[in-house]
């Protein structure tokens, strides 16, 4: 077939295992003419499969489950066992970056010879190497021999030159997987680009993210066979699951937070779409613009483009009108800038973004965030160069791991460049580093994060609500932005100012309490606060349908440094026992409130923001709303907002009475 | 066709096999301080090793000193050229696995970069011992025709002992004794007149045996080197391009999994 750019039928490959441990002449000789004490691995067991011309295929599975030696396959390094392999196009496997450099040789000599390896001519070579240079942002390295360079370097030159290269199939291990968040965007920018031209691509990744970003169908492999193909959704659920089975009961993959995460996201889709209804009804995209500020960008993209609609003007003059102050850090942010719409506008606010961040020293943005700011404005973030070492905080395993941004080398800094720089501004573990920077600092960058294995989770996000005295108040409970956020206030710095968190995960939600009492020596005044807090959450419990279950971890000496090592794992399992949770939280300084939900997990943060909105809303109505019954105010909120939409009201028009 | 993979690879990679020889070479040269000097003193030493210990020879030959030295540097591009490319796989480990490069390209570097470097020794020495001399032969022009017909002995070797080097690692120790053995198995120190006449016919079988001979006479002798030799050190360099072929087509499909 024309079409066909793939073509794989019955392929079998099988690597030989010696039984034995010899491994002297006669094993030599007896791999030699292939007999002896062998067992067969069976990596790939007959499969077969088609990969269209222009598709962008994906393939997923465990380690060690012939991902790789297929890829090798179709790149013609390994060739079959039975079996046949039928390519229509020139394949350009691009299965590690930069092998084939040579460290002793400069960098242009490299780049001659790394390019005429990947199958670049040498007109190509003369014409581009200058760009090539350019694009690694590399000037003035040309004539360094390659062993000098940074392994950060490295790559960017490596990425550099094979992106130069046009493929008509393209084959990716996991390649997007190196180097930092900039230049992952970067690459996936470029990828997206290849695939849109028409080439057609196969990527090999543990990353669902990246399969189901790019990938147009996908292929789940697992012990040499394949378990499911087609489209890529599907395959990644599968793939979930066997991951999850592996794994055990209970426990969830990584990606599958993740995944529960866009599940989430997409829910949340919904409620935009509702709000952008209301909006749409009754007109008030200044209100809406203001109450969801960061979000309303994204939540009116939803929507127009749920509508076919084009823009509507009056948002877009309200967001231009947005000063920059206003927009806030992450995604929301950068879904904001995004909407600006004005090219100039945008780039100038996410500027003006990203300086407040550095200048305040502080990284302001957890991972994803910060890809976001990359991809979304790109021509931004290119000229921008940060003044400073950033730092942000990170908890792990009860313990704070700091994370440094290397503004020269564009990459996240090690672990013990980090131990070194901190030991030389004289603290002596990242704790007390923590405890070293001044508050208003943190509270300017205003993130910390909670990362499990390496991975993060949950952010702790400044936002701002002023926190009242008076801690029985349910303003306590007031919204997050997204279930993935963590919340503090933005007007309380942690060892300043008293602030509630909430947490939130897929079965549980919980509340947190940062104080800075906990660090006094006066541990009553502590006390003293956790109680008004329970009698607040009593109240609260009175209101909703929520079962609260309460958690205080007592104050010690011993761990009197420490104030939150909330593992993310344990905020989706809710355990019967509260002794293990004690003991598995040893985090001295919060209290967790963990609410075991019954409802649907949207239905509070729906009940939070749409609340807001509707207090705006109904402000000149209070007679109106005051007349609801004393239910959950969520409930009868969101019931406001379903009348309004299969009503159609209008402002003005709204009934005298709510049943 | 015989020596391709599918079409003709020597043309179709000969940009990059050019590109890796010039680097091969770059770097090789690089490293040490005095860089190509070490390539011509070390034919020089060993010339002067051996002049002192077969002393007696030199009566034997009219210039003992130049006819050991071309012997020498005959027989070292067959030692370096055969070593380097039994490597190739090995030092080219991570290359083969991620390329689709018909790998016949990697032995050829090797063999061409110890080919050049070769040629250049020759370049340099040989004139320099003539004019010392006074030897000075027109046949020697002659000299880079019967150097490519060498090459092919070299990368035919190669590609054997290449594809058969990541299956069975003896053969490194095994070839290292075979090119000591072979160093006295040629005409490199003594005369040829040395050889009983019984035992002549066998020993002339020996293809470097004929080539250092040839280098013999279109260097020192001034003599056009018969036909008939050079046919016959052609006809074994074509044999061994075509085992080496083989042998390797064969054995390559599965290197990356002993590597």
């Amino acid at each position: 077939m024309e079409d066909v750019a793939i073509s794989v039928r019955d392929l079998k490959k099988h690597f030989t295992v010696p039984d034995s441990e010899e491994h002297g002449i006669l094993h030599n000789i007896r791999s030699l003419i292939g007999f002896g004490d062998y067992s067969v691995n069976k990596v790939i067991d007959g499969i077969s499969f088609d990969v269209k011309k222009g598709e962008c295929f994906g393939i997923l599975g465990p380690n060690g489950t012939g991902k790789s030696t297929l890829m090798k396959l179709l790149a013609g390094v390994l060739f079959p066992d039975e079996g046949t392999i039928e390519v229509s196009g020139a394949v350009f496997p691009l299965l590690n970056l930069g092998v084939g450099f040579q460290n002793d040789l400069t960098a242009k000599d490299n780049v001659f010879q790394y390019g005429s390896l990947l199958g670049l001519s040498d007109a190509q070579l003369n014409n581009k190497h200058k760009d090539i240079f350019q694009y690694a942002e590399l000037e003035g390295f040309e004539n360094l021999q390659l062993k000098y360079f940074s392994t950060g370097m490295r790559v960017r030159l490596a990425f550099s030159i094979a992106m130069e290269v046009r493929p008509e199939i393209l084959l990716l291990d996991e390649v997007l997987s190196v180097g930092d968040v900039a230049f992952k965007s970067k690459s996936k920018e470029k990828l997206l680009e290849i695939c849109n031209s028409g080439s057609t691509v196969v990527i090999v990744s543990h990353s669902t993210a990246t399969i189901s970003d790019i990938c147009n169908r996908a292929m789940f492999l697992k012990d040499g066979v394949i378990r499911k193909i087609g489209g890529t959704e599907d395959v990644i659920d599968a793939y979930l699951d066997a991951m999850a089975e592996f794994l055990g009961p209970g426990e969830m993959v990584p990606a599958q937070r993740r995944r529960k995460k866009m599940i989430r996201v997409q829910k949340e889709r919904n409620d935009a779409r509702i709000i952008a209804e209301i909006l749409s009804v009754t007109g008030l995209p200044d209100l809406v613009a203001r109450t969801y500020g960061q979000r309303a960008g994204d939540y009116l993209d939803q929507y127009l483009s749920l509508k076919n609609l084009t823009k509507n003007t009056h948002i877009e003059e309200t967001l231009k009108s947005i000063t920059d102050d206003e927009v806030g850090f992450g995604s929301h942010g950068a879904a904001m800038v995004r909407y600006l719409g004005d090219e100039a506008h945008s780039q100038a606010v996410a500027r003006h973004l990203l300086n407040r961040v550095w200048d305040d020293g502080l990284l302001s943005f957890g991972r994803d965030d910060f890809s976001a700011f990359f991809s979304e404005i790109p021509q931004a973030t290119n000229s921008f160069v940060p003044k400073n070492l950033s730092i942000a905080m990170l908890f792990e395993d009860s313990r704070i791991i700091p994370v440094m941004f290397d503004p020269r080398e564009r990459m996240m800094l090690d672990n013990r460049s980090i131990q070194k720089i901190l030991k030389n501004a004289g603290c002596t573990s990242p704790d007390t580093a923590l405890l070293a920077i001044p508050a208003e600092l943190i509270h300017r960058a205003g993130i910390l994060s909670l990362v499990e294995n390496g991975e993060i989770h949950f952010l702790l996000q400044v936002e701002t609500r002023e926190i009242e005295d008076n801690p029985s108040s349910l303003e306590f409970f007031t919204g997050i932005s997204s279930p993935d956020n963590v919340l503090l206030y933005e007007n309380t710095p942690l060892f300043a100012r008293k602030g509630i968190f909430t947490l939130y995960g897929p079965e549980i939600e919980g509340f947190g309490y940062f104080s800075p009492a906990l660090f006094s020596k006066d541990s009553n005044r502590f006390y003293t606060e956790i109680q008004t807090l329970q009698e607040a959450f009593t109240a609260y419990r009175k209101e909703t349908t929520l079962q609260p279950r309460v958690y205080i971890r007592e104050v010690t000496k011993k761990n009197d440094r420490y104030f939150t090592g909330v593992r993310s794992g344990e905020l989706i399992e809710v355990r019967p026992d509260t002794e293990a949770i004690e003991r598995r939280h040893r985090c001295m300084g919060t209290i967790l409130l963990l609410v075991q939900k019954q409802q649907d997990p949207l239905v509070c943060f729906r009940y939070n923001d749409i609340r807001w909105l509707a207090e705006q809303w109904f402000n000149q109505y209070r007679q109106v709303f005051s007349q609801v019954e004393p239910i959950i105010r969520g409930n009868a909120l969101l019931k406001l907002i379903d009348y309004t939409i299969k009503l159609g009201l209008k402002r003005g028009n709204l009934p005298d009475k709510l049943d | 066709m015989i020596i391709g993979l599918k079409e003709n690879w020597l043309w179709q990679y000969r940009r990059l096999i050019w590109r890796l020889t010039i680097n091969d070479l770059k770097v090789k040269y690089n490293n040490t301080v005095l860089g190509f000097i070490w390539s011509l003193l070390n034919p020089i030493l060993t010339m002067v090793v051996l002049y002192v210990i077969f002393i007696n020879f030199r009566h034997l030959e009219q210039n003992y000193a130049l006819y050991l030295l071309t012997g020498i540097i005959t027989y070292r591009f067959f030692t370096q050229g055969t070593n380097t490319t039994m490597n190739t796989i090995q030092s080219k480990a991570s290359i083969i696995s991620n390329y689709a490069i018909p790998r016949q390209i990697f032995v050829l570097e090797k063999a061409l970069s110890a080919f050049i470097s070769f040629f250049l020794e020759f370049l340099v020495l040989i004139p320099l011992v003539m004019i010392v001399s006074g030897i000075l032969s027109w046949y020697a022009i002659l000299f880079p025709l019967i150097h490519i017909i060498y090459l092919l002995l070299i990368f035919g070797i190669g590609l054997i002992l290449a594809a058969v080097y990541p299956y069975f690692r003896d053969i490194g120790e095994i070839w290292g004794v075979v090119t000591q053995l072979g160093f006295f198995a040629c005409p490199i120190i003594y005369p040829i007149s040395m050889i009983p006449e019984s035992i002549l016919p066998y020993y002339m079988l020996n293809p470097l045996a004929q080539l250092i001979i040839i280098y013999r006479q279109i260097i020192i002798y001034g003599e056009l080197p018969g036909l008939f030799e050079i046919g016959y050190v052609v006809l074994v360099g074509v044999a061994l391009l075509i085992i080496g072929t083989l042998v390797f087509n064969r054995l390559q499909k599965r290197f990356i999994e002993v590597i």
